[in-house]
């Protein structure tokens, strides 16, 4: 065998914007056949873009990539797959009410032509969810009726039973229980013995360890290091994907060095008891206090949205969110209830969940307070301008018009003007649901020294946030979680970079720099 | 080229010919294109149909495009809030044949008929909203069967066969020689002046307008936003049905006897005219833009009788005409940039 | 409770169960009350008046199966317009081979709806437009070639279809086609995609199906059987029917709603949507039989079809809810 027929799949340059954003700058990659090749980084880092990419789903603006030393027509996944790539997603991308062999073989063949006959196809499927799930569910069934677990194998066999040179496995992993996942991995070892390569991203650690024979890591769209299995140590990753040459960056402390915390005897303003976020998971207890700045961290997808969502619109399951006012308490069990109580809540999807596209900037500052504006029942334009100009200059809000679409902002003005829709109504305590998400660095500034501001008022504020500096520098303490519940608690003193990725992935980390994360203290 | 690509990816805008942007610009402030339409169509109408600029045939085109104008309105209303009604032409003849009935046959006095058929438009309205927001049935299909429901128990109650005659006062209104309070306008024609200023005002100076916007641009923020989303949508169709019901009730007078039928035209017109206009599904557009579909609408279906061209012509070249339209100004998003 | 259990089960694996049991429910009391009514000479009648809104029914529900909204309100328009080209133009030039005039309905048909899918699929129209402004045009094209005076006229063929050939009621190939068609597309990988891209279109494309191909297809195939209810109808009737189009749009979607097709897509059948059509053409015979007046069967269809979808939106809400 040549060298060149051992690589199944060779990156080269791959670069990809989405606006004004850079989703992937420079990336490369070299795939060898029969080789398990991890993809680690940080949310953010240009994995989920790489691999929408690989997969045709996007057309890269500039480099390319070969799968067994062909260059890969760009054409949607149906090229990708014809090239011999197939990937799952974390997201699982089953049709609902149509049967577990219908789902295996999705897209397998022509719209009208049939390239693969029903009694094969009923054998490979039985045998490749029989690797999967130690026995074959009825193939029959719709998809919809079995468990998320089951649905993700279907899933995945779709990728097996097409034999793809290059399978790759977008933290397809999370969905699985643990039988599944380790019945994956021994499947995965007889297909790479086979020749198979697999390009297996992940953000836990120990499948990492577990299965992979190299890892190649990103950082800010841009592939940084490619290490052999025994080299990759988790100090040694997780200086890779955090770039500890960016340390320097952040002034000890950060730009809010000031911060001292809540006051000592600052009044609790919210409670949190027994609140269960997954049903196997534990319980988690959480009181927040006037005027102090808490994060929520963890890697996607461990409980911490799940956590801030419960108290904007109350427990989904067990548990109780209680609001303490100096007139009594109140629980929250709806978000208008929330609401009433004084809590604000800026919601993560921006696009989704917070703004009015079509809208005016003023439209969409005013949404949630229009009783203020309105005049003999008319609503007043002068009167929502006249509350924005406060909140336009306090958040440095760079704009044309108030009259122009919000669409016409950058995404860190939109953030600003969703932001300003929660603070007019005064509340006393602000949940932010990852709030600087494609914000670029100025606006985020300004954001930052607005909270600051906020709870130097004595406004409480709970932020979920998926960068690390953001913690590092801003936070009184951090809430991390893994597996669905709270795992760790880190205070100001022993917040670093290290310390909070490795608590990400269930790691501590002994560093010269910082002290070590606290098990478990909350107080 | 289209608006569209502002929303699915509000980050490239700015991108494109600066030109086209600008004009897009302009478009989504002013309904630009649909002004520029109805004067070219004007203008050519002045300049190759002898008596084009009388005022006979000015007022005939505006009683036209206020009947339809005004049946525009409620699936104005609708269609902003994200749904769509199909019940319209229903509506139109229940309020033409109650009134045409009840005055006419029954010597019921004016205002309790009125009043029985604006009962009818609010009930009406009430189920549609009711069983397309609670169960979450398709808007179409509920507002489809809400429109065979009444319809079926209008011709029941008339046993087929509309006997009953407008009152009088009610013909002076739609009239395209009428007077309004001695001055020689056609009356329905101020009466949709009046109703597209209301509505107008409504839609952007106050709160229930605001939320409609908020509902239909995106009804999972809005609701975070403290929006009431089911009462939002659930009046949307009362007023969508009520208005349907007063079109109705006028054009009793303009064709000067109930008719079971007299709605049907209006089905899918008042879809066009909100169409052309620019409004799209989901909090785009407002009702001074349905005003100018219906003007557009109405002066291309003179242009096209004039030119001598058959209905069926006209229907042909109407149906291309939308296309063109909406495909300039609003499309779907990419399947890709779902995944 | 337990026969309430065993509904919502029935239900809820065969959607258009409600609409079977409907349909057969109106048979009995329809045979009851007119013993003739199921007359095996009686036959050919009942199934040539049913035919053209069966088939309408059926050719509205590919578009209705293929997803993103989608949905073909040109269906009614189309079909008057088949039924026109043939009584004005095809039997009047002496086109009287079915060798001819059915290959040309079915093309025209056929061409009419991959023109509808493309809108669709290529140009990403909302479906609602696209087909909205197709009706308008196709409407004006049927009363345009209909001309000022209604055409009429028939040839043997179409009074057999109307009636039958030797024993076989002439229907049953008019409803029996589109049925045909289906299972033999069935064997094809063509229904499964249809499916599959109106259940989740993102998976579908994910996954390398050629999305845009299906949906036009999709459309294609509803104008295909369009033609076929277009032949139908002229067969029925033996005269040009420009105004029956709204009439026949309006019916043909409730009948795929009755028969617990999802407007959603993804979820449905050919065969619901058939049933569901009975179900409107029993109510309104028996309506007919029992001397109800006929003005009746609007009103009665329509809560019908208001109570069927509540009742299918509660199933099968319920339902998911107990697997999510």
């Amino acid at each position: 065998m040549s060298e060149q027929s051992q690589v199944a799949l060779e990156v080269t340059g791959l670069a990809k914007s989405f606006g004004a954003t850079r989703a992937l700058r420079s990336c490369s990659l070299r795939l060898l056949a029969g080789e398990v090749h991890a993809l680690m980084g940080e949310n953010g880092s240009g994995k989920s873009t790489l691999v929408k990419i690989l997969t045709g789903v996007h057309a890269p603006d500039s480099g390319g990539y070969r799968v067994g030393g062909r260059a890969v027509r760009l054409g949607g996944p149906a090229a990708a797959i014809a090239a011999g790539v197939m990937a799952v997603y974390q997201e699982v991308l089953v049709v609902g009410p149509r049967s577990v062999l219908e789902n295996v073989w999705l897209g397998a063949d022509g719209v009208f032509r049939r390239k693969i006959s029903e009694a094969d196809k009923r054998e490979r499927a039985a045998a490749v969810l029989g690797e999967l799930l130690g026995e074959a569910p009825d193939l029959d069934t719709p998809v919809e009726q079995l468990s998320l677990s089951d649905r993700q194998a279907c899933g995945i066999a779709r990728a097996l039973v097409r034999e793809p040179r290059v399978l790759i496995l977008d933290e397809a992993t999370s969905a699985l229980d643990v039988a599944t996942r380790d019945r994956l991995f021994e499947a995965i070892a007889r297909h790479k013995a086979a020749g198979m390569a697999v390009l297996f991203v992940s953000h836990r650690m120990d499948e990492v360890d577990a299965i992979s024979d190299r890892v190649s890591v990103l950082r800010s769209g841009e592939s940084v290091a490619t290490l052999e299995a025994e080299d990759a140590t988790t100090a040694e990753l997780v200086r890779l994907m955090t770039g500890a040459e960016h340390l320097t960056d952040i002034p000890e402390g950060g730009a809010m060095a000031h911060r001292t915390g809540p006051a000592a005897d600052a009044p609790v303003l919210l409670r949190v008891r027994g609140l269960r976020l997954r049903p196997d998971a534990d319980p988690v207890d959480f009181e927040l206090r006037a005027g102090e700045m808490v994060g929520l961290a963890g890697l996607e997808g461990h409980g911490q949205d799940a956590f801030i969502k419960a108290l904007w619109h109350g427990p989904a399951g067990e548990g109780s969110v209680t609001r303490v006012e100096v007139g009594g308490e109140s629980e929250i069990r709806s978000e208008q209830r929330a609401a009433a109580a004084g809590i604000g809540y800026v919601p993560r999807d921006r696009r989704g969940e917070a703004l009015f596209g079509t809208l005016s900037i003023r439209e969409n500052f005013s949404a949630a307070t229009q009783d203020k504006d309105t005049r003999f029942g008319l609503l007043s334009r002068a009167s929502a301008l006249g509350r924005f100009a406060e909140y336009r200059s306090g958040l440095k809000v760079r704009m044309g018009r108030e009259s122009d679409p919000i669409t016409t902002l950058s995404g860190g003005n939109q953030q600003k003007v969703v932001i300003a829709r929660w603070l007019a109504r005064r509340p006393d305590v602000l949940l932010l649901n990852d709030p600087t998400r494609g914000v670029d660095i100025g606006a985020k500034r300004d954001i930052y020294a607005l909270l600051d501001e906020l709870t130097a008022r004595g406004v409480a504020v709970v932020m979920l946030s998926t960068e690390v500096d953001e913690h590092i520098e801003l936070m009184d303490r951090v809430l991390v979680f893994r597996e669905g519940s709270h795992s760790t608690t880190l205070d100001r003193r022993s917040l670093t970079r290290q310390s909070l990725v490795a608590a990400f992935f269930g790691r501590t980390v002994t560093s010269s720099v910082a002290g070590s994360a606290s098990p478990d203290g909350d107080s | 080229m289209t608006t569209e690509s502002a929303v699915a990816d509000p980050t490239t805008g700015g991108g494109g010919v600066p030109l086209l942007h600008t004009l897009n610009e302009w478009q989504r402030r002013v309904p630009l294109l649909q002004l520029l339409a109805l004067a070219a169509l004007y203008i050519y109408g002045l300049s190759t149909i002898e008596g084009f600029g009388s005022q006979r045939v000015l007022y005939a085109i505006l009683v036209n495009a206020s009947l339809l104008g005004l049946a525009g309105a409620g699936q104005t209303i609708v269609v902003l809030v994200g749904g769509i009604d199909f019940s319209i032409a229903a509506f139109i003849s229940a309020g033409n044949v109650i009134i045409a009935e009840l005055c006419g046959t029954d010597h019921w006095s004016t205002g309790a008929a009125v009043a029985v058929a604006l009962a009818v438009g609010v009930v009406g309205g009430l189920v549609n909203g009711v069983l397309s927001y609670r169960f979450k049935v398709e808007p179409l299909i509920v507002t489809l069967g809400v429109s065979a429901l009444l319809s079926g128990l209008v011709l029941k109650w008339i046993n087929g066969s509309a006997t009953g005659v407008a009152p009088a006062w009610l013909g002076k209104l739609t009239a395209a020689n009428g007077t309004t309070f001695g001055i020689g306008i056609p009356p329905v024609v101020v009466i949709w002046a009046v109703v597209a200023i209301v509505i107008g005002l409504v839609l952007t100076r106050t709160r229930a307008g605001r939320n409609l916007y908020l509902t239909g641009v995106n009804q999972p923020a809005a609701r975070l936003a403290l929006v009431r989303v089911n009462r939002t949508w659930i009046y949307a169709y009362i007023a969508s049905a009520v208005l349907a019901t007063c079109v109705g009730i006028l054009l009793a007078g303009y064709s000067g006897s109930g008719n079971v039928t007299i709605g049907d035209p209006y089905l899918f017109q008042s879809l066009a005219a909100v169409i052309v206009g620019g409004t799209m599904f989901g909090g785009r557009g407002d009702y001074w833009r349905t005003v100018l579909g219906a003007l557009v609408l109405s002066v291309v279906a003179l242009l096209l009788s004039a030119n001598q061209l058959s209905s069926a012509a006209q229907d042909m070249i109407t149906g291309g005409l939308i296309l063109v339209v909406v495909g300039l100004y609003g499309r779907e998003r990419r399947l890709r940039d779902r995944i | 409770m337990n026969a309430l259990d065993f509904l919502r089960g029935l239900l809820g694996k065969r959607p258009y169960a409600f609409a079977g049991l409907l349909a057969l429910l109106l048979l009995v009391v329809n045979t009851a009350l007119q013993p003739a009514f199921l007359a095996f000479g009686n036959w050919a009648a009942v199934l040539a008046s049913f035919a053209p809104l069966a088939v309408a029914a059926m050719a509205s529900t590919p578009a209705i199966l293929s997803g993103g909204g989608g949905i073909d309100i040109s269906i009614g328009p189309l079909l008057t317009l088949i039924d026109i080209v043939i009584v004005a133009n095809l039997l009047p030039n002496g086109l009287t081979s079915p060798f001819v005039v059915i290959p040309v309905c079915l093309a025209i048909g056929a061409a009419i709806g991959a023109v509808n899918g493309a809108l669709v699929a290529v140009l990403r129209f909302q479906p609602v437009v696209a087909t909205l402004c197709a009706n308008i045009v196709i409407g004006g094209l049927a009363t345009q070639v209909q001309g000022d005076t209604v055409p009429s006229g028939s040839t043997s063929w179409t009074k057999d279809l109307a009636g039958s050939f030797g024993p076989v009621p002439g229907a049953l190939l008019t409803i029996g086609a589109p049925l045909l068609i289906w299972w033999a597309l069935s064997r094809t990988p063509f229904v499964k995609a249809l499916y599959a891209v109106g259940g989740d279109d993102a998976t579908a494309f994910s996954a390398g199906v050629n999305v845009p191909k299906v949906r036009i297809a999709a459309y294609s195939l509803g104008g295909l059987y369009a033609g076929i209810a277009g032949i139908a109808l002229m067969s029925l009737i033996s005269e040009g029917a420009a105004s029956m189009s709204a009439q026949y749009t309006l019916l043909a979607i409730a009948a795929v709603a009755l028969g617990g097709t999802s407007l959603a897509g993804g979820r449905g059948s050919l065969l619901g949507s058939l049933l569901g059509a009975a179900g409107i053409y029993l109510i309104n015979n028996l309506l007919n039989v029992v001397r109800v007046s006929t003005l009746w069967s609007t009103a009665i269809y329509g809560a019908m079809l208001l109570f069927a979808v509540v009742v299918g939106a509660v199933l099968t809400n319920a339902r998911r809810r107990a697997v999510a």
